[in-house]
């Protein structure tokens, strides 16, 4: 970024739009295809770090944690110009708009200072120790205890579904505080240093092959009590922040990526129907209609209630109309074939089946708007 | 508009509509319904026509608004395309304007029509007296409202020419955002009925509102909505304050978009609502079926799911590029 910060959402576009044709080489040389996990955040780490010091992700985020100050709705159109530009924002852009505000908010101020910058710069990567074997969709039932021993936490229990843990420096988790019927009540969060010792880490393959996934068993593993984030049982605010997050500014980060693997599909397979074409498409452009009041929503410190609700549903719904229409209509590669593209739409078809799952199954999102958007009452 | 001046005018204008169930268009041209058109037309339609869906008007303002984007135009009325065509039935040459068309009220004869009529050089809009063309009463689905087929053959010296090549997508788009506006009007109608009907019926000892299945439901059509309003509230973006874009591209799609959405949000509702009203829902005495009615004919009116969907995947295959609408 040259000379003064960007302070308009044109003036983002217009100079990131040059930084990117001048970074060309650079970006395709991170952004290019591989396998290996370990080379893949590796890259993406790069990448991240390239964007810090130019100082694109730093927009939005105060200045105090590593950022230049400024609206937060800048940052995405970073993200949109660099998917539309071909390159798919990496996980790791995700997981600093999912965690990011959360931890910027409730860690105590020093904590923040130390953190937010080290995400920001792509120099560590954090995961999120939310579900449990017995808490899913139940995510207030939760039961990985946290004692308070002196001036450490000592957490013990099982965590699963834990994104990328094995790559992680560093996890916010949920643990319950409280009685053991204490419900959202008595929940706090924590960071977690991932080389404490005590942590046993094993990794559990999804069904489209990665080694996303983890499952964390916590024996005795001591946290500082300063690395409480939050109020002591007052964990549900930090998760509904992180939820929120998800489901909403995360949300635009995905709907950039759909539409230019829309663009993919519309090139790589020449029969499919315009009505097929047009229904993909409407479906993005509705999560990108309801993300976009997201973001601005966010981006402005109003209060955004149930609404990522409605973006979080149609989010499955749209990604998951997306690659059933690439199977349709790319069956041979997506089936039989061995090769780049179609190991990407086989991946991505395989991925989007977990899209109502993750996140806030589409049955939890379905109860959040018959209650609380309807205000259908529950009594008998 | 302000937010309170906003708030006076819908209470104003559902006043006026209630009150004038035989007689809308002449009380809204006394109103003032011209000035706030040519004023906010985003406003003014939207607020309109989301309560010509809500109270089943007879009468509706669509011709007006179609009007409204031909400059010059004398006509009081549109023929529109029988559904669920979109493109024009009526056509122009051989010294003929051979007329296929639907109205959404009986004409006089000495009423001036506007034809959108395909001709060998493309599309061209026509206007021309009612005098002797075949008025055929077409209400037999959505009877509260006269609609009315128009036939026959007019000489093409008897007729007068307007618009230009844009009036067409222009009228399309101005047709399509309002009556998403209206389908808006029902379907938020038709769940206020669920949720009416749902949460005071008991069966089993229980509120029907309390059975998961039915919250989901429920919740599916309230979805649908949301993107609805929002798609319709982004048609006017490319429109605002610029009536010459607003036969662009972009705007054209919009339209597209905010009908495709507001006729997956009615036929959602037309669903789950009629199943969660059960019984009561297929009788004659609930008004649930006055809905449903006037909804099937103004889904198909100027392109229903697959027609627009098609429409607006033409373009994008066409040109290989996603439309850049709805900048952050």
């Amino acid at each position: 970024m040259a000379g003064a910060v960007p302070g308009t959402l044109a003036e983002v576009r217009e100079q990131f739009g040059v930084w990117l044709h001048e970074n060309t080489e650079r970006l395709q040389e991170l952004c290019a295809p591989g396998k290996d996990v370990t080379a893949t955040f590796t890259a993406q780490g790069e990448l991240q770090r390239l964007l810090f010091e130019s100082g694109w992700i730093r927009l939005g985020w105060p200045e105090e944690v590593g950022g230049l100050g400024g609206e937060m709705i800048l940052r995405a159109v970073v993200v949109e110009e660099l998917c539309a530009a071909g390159y798919p924002p990496p996980f790791s852009f995700g997981t600093q708009e999912v965690l990011g505000p959360a931890v910027a908010r409730y860690a105590p101020r020093e904590l923040a200072l130390e953190l937010m910058p080290r995400l920001l710069r792509g120099e560590e990567y954090w995961c999120q120790g939310f579900s449990e074997p017995g808490a899913g969709s139940d995510l207030a039932s939760l039961q990985c205890r946290m004692v308070a021993d002196g001036d450490d936490w000592v957490l013990s229990g099982e965590k699963v579904w834990t994104s990328w843990a094995q790559v992680a420096d560093r996890c916010v988790l949920l643990a319950r505080t409280g009685a053991k019927d204490s419900g959202f009540r008595g929940i706090t969060a924590v960071m977690l240093d991932m080389d404490t010792p005590g942590i046993d880490l094993r990794p559990l393959t999804s069904m489209n092959g990665d080694a996303e996934f983890c499952s964390l068993y916590l024996d005795d593993v001591r946290v500082p009590r300063s690395r409480t984030l939050g109020e002591v049982d007052g964990g549900w605010a930090i998760a509904m922040t992180i939820l929120a997050s998800e489901r909403g500014a995360a949300a635009w980060q995905r709907q950039t990526w759909m539409r230019c693997r829309l663009q993919d599909l519309l090139r790589q397979a020449p029969g499919l129907p315009a009505s097929v074409a047009g229904e993909a498409f409407e479906l993005i452009h509705s999560l990108r209609l309801l993300s976009r009041r997201t973001v601005h929503a966010l981006s402005r410190g109003e209060d955004i209630g149930a609404t990522p609700s409605f973006d979080k549903l149609l989010m499955s719904t749209a990604e998951k109309f997306l690659f059933a229409t690439a199977l349709e209509y790319l069956g041979p590669t997506l089936l039989l074939e061995s090769g780049p593209d179609a190991d990407a739409w086989r991946n991505d078809y395989l991925y989007s089946r977990a899209s109502s799952i993750y996140g806030g199954a589409a049955e939890i999102q379905r109860d959040i708007i018959a209650g609380r958007i309807l205000r259908l009452p529950r009594e008998r | 508009m302000e937010r309170s001046e906003l708030a006076l005018m819908r209470e104003a204008l559902s006043d006026l509509v209630l009150a004038h169930p035989g007689d809308l268009r002449a009380a809204l041209g006394q109103f003032g319904w011209a000035e706030l058109m040519a004023e906010d037309p985003a406003v003014a339609v939207d607020l309109l026509f989301r309560l010509q869906g809500e109270h089943l008007t007879a009468e509706s303002l669509l011709d007006e608004v179609l009007l409204d984007a031909i400059p010059g135009a004398t006509a009081v009325a549109v023929a529109f395309p029988v559904p669920p065509r979109t493109e024009p039935g009526s056509t122009y040459g051989h010294g003929q304007v051979r007329v296929q068309g639907l109205l959404t009220r009986p004409l006089q004869p000495s009423d001036v029509v506007l034809i959108p009529c395909a001709a060998v050089d493309g599309l061209r809009l026509v206007e021309v007296a009612i005098g002797e063309l075949t008025q055929t009463p077409a209400d037999v689905l959505d009877s509260r409202r006269p609609w009315t087929r128009l036939s026959g053959i007019v000489n093409a010296t008897a007729s007068t020419p307007v618009g230009d090549v844009n009036s067409w997508p222009a009228l399309l788009a101005s047709g399509r955002r309002a009556l998403a506006a209206e389908l808006l009007g029902i379907g938020d109608k038709m769940l206020t009925l669920a949720v009416e009907h749902t949460t005071t019926r008991e069966q089993f000892g229980q509120k029907l509102s309390s059975f998961q299945v039915v919250r989901h439901k429920l919740a599916d059509v309230r979805v649908w909505g949301e993107v609805a309003d929002l798609a319709a509230a982004a048609a006017w973006e490319d429109t605002a304050h610029d009536p010459t874009t607003g036969s662009g591209e972009n705007a054209m799609l919009a339209a597209a978009l905010a009908k495709s959405a507001a006729v997956r949000y009615v036929a959602t509702a037309r669903e789950h609502v009629q199943q969660l009203l059960g019984g009561m829902g297929f009788s004659w005495e609930h008004e649930f079926h006055w809905y449903l009615r006037r909804a099937l004919v103004l889904e198909a009116l100027l392109g229903g799911a697959t027609t627009l969907r098609t429409e607006i995947g033409a373009s994008i295959v066409e040109s290989g590029r996603l439309p850049d609408l709805a900048a952050l």
